[in-house]
Order: C-alpha cells, then structure tokens, then sequence
C-alpha cells in the first residue's frame, strides 16, 4: 500500500500531478470518510494537493508519498470539521444526499446505498482520533503497523483506538439495524 | 485490546459485516477524480506562474485602506445593529449544541495544518474562558482592525492568484470572527474566491445560497456573473449564457457588463 514512486531524483521532492495519480483517490475516500460526503470534499482533496505542492521541498523521502499526505489531509479534515460543527452543515447535506439517492437509484443500489450510509452515520458519531483508526483499519484495510506509521502513533494505540471504536461501532450499529426493523 | 496480529476485520462480522463490505467497497467515481485532478493542475500552474505573494503582515495604507472601505459602508448598512453586534463581542461564545458537544472535546487537540507526518503540531493558542467582571472595561471596535487585517490579507493573497490560500486565510476568519460585521463581504469572497480556484461545486453551492439571501440583495448582478463565470467553466454556455443575462438585468457596473457581453456573445456564437 505504501507508495514511494511519485518522488523523483535524489531531492526526493513531491511530484504532485504524479501523487494525485497514484493517492488522488485513498485521499479523496479518506475526506469523505472523515468528514462525510458533501461538497467540501472537493475543497479538501484539492487543497490536499496544493498543501503537498507548496510544502513538496520539505518533502524528505523519509516517510511514503501515502503518509505525507495522509498527514496533510488528516489535519485539513480536523480543521473542516472543527469550524463546521456549529453548523452541523454535514447532517443536512447527508440527509439531502440520502434523498437524491433513494429517489434516483434502483434497488440493489438503494440497499447499497443506505449500508454505506449507515457506516457513515455510525463513524461520524466516533471521536476523530477513534475515526481515523477505524476508517483505516476497516475500510481502507490497512495493517496496524501500517497504521501506526501513517498516524504517528505506537501500535498498542492503534489497537487500543480500535477496540474503543469497535465497542462504540457495534453498539450505534445495532442501534441502527432496530431503527429500521421496527421502522 | 492488543492482539499480537490483526484482528478479523468488522467487515467479517455476522451481523453488520455487508455493510462494511459495501463501504470499504464504495470508490470515488473516476469521473470526479479526474475533475480533480484538472482542478488542481490548473491551480499548480498557477502557483508556478505566479511568484509567492503570501506576507504575514499587512502594510499601515493597506489596513487603513481597507479600513476606509469596509468599515464605512458596514456602518452605514449596519447601523445601530453592527455597533451591537460590535459590543457583542466581548461577551463569553455561545455554547456549542448539544449533540455535537463531544466531538468538540474530542477535537481539542492542536493541529498544524501542514505539519510533517511525526512532526509534533505546534501548539494552538485556544482562546481561554474568563469569567468577566464588572471592572473590566468593555471592548467596543477593538477587533475590527484585526478583521481588517486579517480579510486584507486573504485579498492579498487572492490579487496574487493564490484563491487556496485566499480561502484558507477567510477559513480563519470565520473560525476567529463568527459574529463579523464583516460577514457579507466575507462570504461574497468566498463565493468569488471559490470560482477562481476552480471549486466548482463548492462555489455553485455558496453561490446558491447567497442568491437567497436577502442580505445579498443588491448583490445579484455580481452573483449572477459568477455563476455565469461557473457554467463556462462547466462548459455549459447555453447555462452561463442564462446567468449573464440574469446579471446583466440586475445592473452590471458598466466595465463588467463588457465582458459579460462578449461572453454571451461568444457563446451565441458556438
């Protein structure tokens, strides 16, 4: 999973149009992931990009391409979602988003669709640190040393996060699965 | 929990495992990846082209120019409810809602915005609650200037072509200044920031608000041209040709309203 392939030369610096190729889209589910679908998420991967291109000198090659802007992303997410949360602009554009669907998908679609949301709704309710860990453990399906790596944190925090978030993931699930059979 | 190896993955649970199958297996269509990418390619180039003209500080004409021209207009508009708005400021912020009040506390950690993976976030200077006594004296217009600064260099920043760090910089804004008298200006930035940096979607939501907004009132004919400015970019003139059109009725300044005309005319043409 770990990629070093978009630097170049030994300055080892970012080749940004080369990062977008090869990382555009575990950024692009990272965001969405993290902060919920909605138009931000064309705000955040793009500036993602920019970040990684005005800071591509003090890229040192020490860490992959992958965690560079894993760390980048991470922290433009933390921003959004800490200036947004007074507006809780998320819930309305889900809820919206959730409506477009149903009206337009056919139903194997729909079901699809209301699974991915349900996982969406359920991590948005998970701290940010206990968020990260699970998105990247479970949907990105990375190791945990992997983990450890790209957040920056010991392997025993990873797995603490997790069995945290895991509690917290399996009780709102279920939560959510009575929700709709008595619905 | 610290298992050895990598525990089963929520995705092989008996319960709830096809939903973390469809989620792990829900991809960004390419189409947008590719939107993207162009986006942030045009943006690269720019930034390429254009030297850096990002300055932490903001020259005394500057502030004082922007002072004349932001402050007058949101006195005049504002009135009696800015001058409050203005004495409103020292009070204690309100507290967050409820539901999202933990998230918050989750969210205290300090984060840089382009800190280096393992490099420790410089720490953030979080505004501290203090209770408030009758002694202190009442802070009045003292923030303005600092708005004022603040906005004057996002629109530095943005003469300079760099719309993202325009941006970044009323990101900032809002999160410093929630209550600004300067919100209307803030938020017409945005709206103008978004489309130069190519944020389509972005910019066509915010656009869509401001429309509707009664504050943004005699403000139709810009936003009417900036949507037409959106649709062109889209490609989608016959779009466009209608916004221009719907600007050009609302009272375009002379000087805009010629390039709004051959926009029009240009696509008439195609």
């Amino acid at each position: 999973m770990v990629n070093t392939n978009a630097t170049t030369g030994s300055t080892a610096q970012l080749d940004v149009d080369q990062a977008f190729r090869e990382h555009g889209g575990f950024v692009a589910r990272i965001v969405q992931r993290l902060t919920a679908d909605g138009p931000h998420v064309d705000d955040l991967v793009q500036e993602t990009f920019i970040v990684a291109f005005k800071k591509r000198h003090e890229f040192e090659g020490r860490a992959s391409v992958q965690t560079w802007l894993y760390a980048i992303a991470r922290n433009l997410c933390f921003r959004h979602i800490r200036s947004h949360r007074r507006r809780d602009h998320f819930r309305q554009r889900l809820a919206q988003q959730e409506q477009t669907d149903r009206s337009s998908a056919l139903e194997g679609e729909i079901e699809r669709r209301e699974s991915i949301a349900r996982v969406h709704r359920v991590l948005q309710q998970l701290p940010f640190k206990q968020r990260e860990i699970a998105i990247l453990y479970e949907l990105e399906g990375m190791e945990g040393k992997e983990i450890s790596e790209v957040v920056g944190i010991p392997l025993g925090t990873v797995w603490t996060r997790l069995g945290q978030a895991r509690k917290t993931i399996e009780k709102l699930m279920r939560r959510e699965l009575t929700k709709e059979a008595v619905q | 929990m610290k298992p050895a190896e990598n525990p089963p993955r929520l995705f092989e649970h008996p319960e709830f495992g096809q939903d973390w199958r469809a989620a792990a297996g829900d991809e960004v269509a390419s189409e947008q990846l590719a939107a993207w990418g162009q986006g942030i390619a045009k943006q690269v180039a720019r930034l390429q082209a254009t030297p850096t003209a990002i300055s932490t500080t903001v020259s005394t004409s500057a502030i004082v120019a922007s002072i004349a021209k932001f402050v007058l207009p949101v006195l005049a508009v504002g009135g009696l409810a800015t001058t409050y708005t203005l004495l409103q400021e020292s009070a204690e912020p309100e507290a967050p809602p409820q539901e999202v009040a933990h998230q918050e506390q989750v969210l205290a950690e300090p984060v840089a915005i382009d800190a280096a993976p393992g490099e420790p976030a410089a720490p953030e200077s979080a505004p501290k609650k203090r209770m408030k006594t009758s002694f202190e004296p009442v802070r009045t217009a003292s923030m303005l200037p600092a708005q004022l600064e603040l906005f004057a260099k996002a629109k530095k920043v943005a003469d300079g072509g760099d719309f993202t760090q325009a941006l970044r910089f009323l990101v900032e804004f809002e999160e410093k200044y929630p209550d600004s008298p300067l919100d209307p200006e803030i938020r017409l930035a945005r709206a103008e920031y978004l489309v130069r940096a190519e944020r389509l979607n972005a910019a066509t939501e915010e656009l869509q608000r401001l429309l509707v907004d009664p504050t943004f009132h005699g403000k139709k004919a810009l936003l009417f041209q900036l949507l037409g400015d959106v649709w062109m970019k889209r490609g989608r003139c016959d779009r466009a040709t209608g916004a221009y059109e719907k600007a050009l009725a609302a009272g375009l300044p002379n000087e805009e309203s010629a390039a709004v005309g051959t926009a029009i005319e240009k696509c008439r043409a195609r």
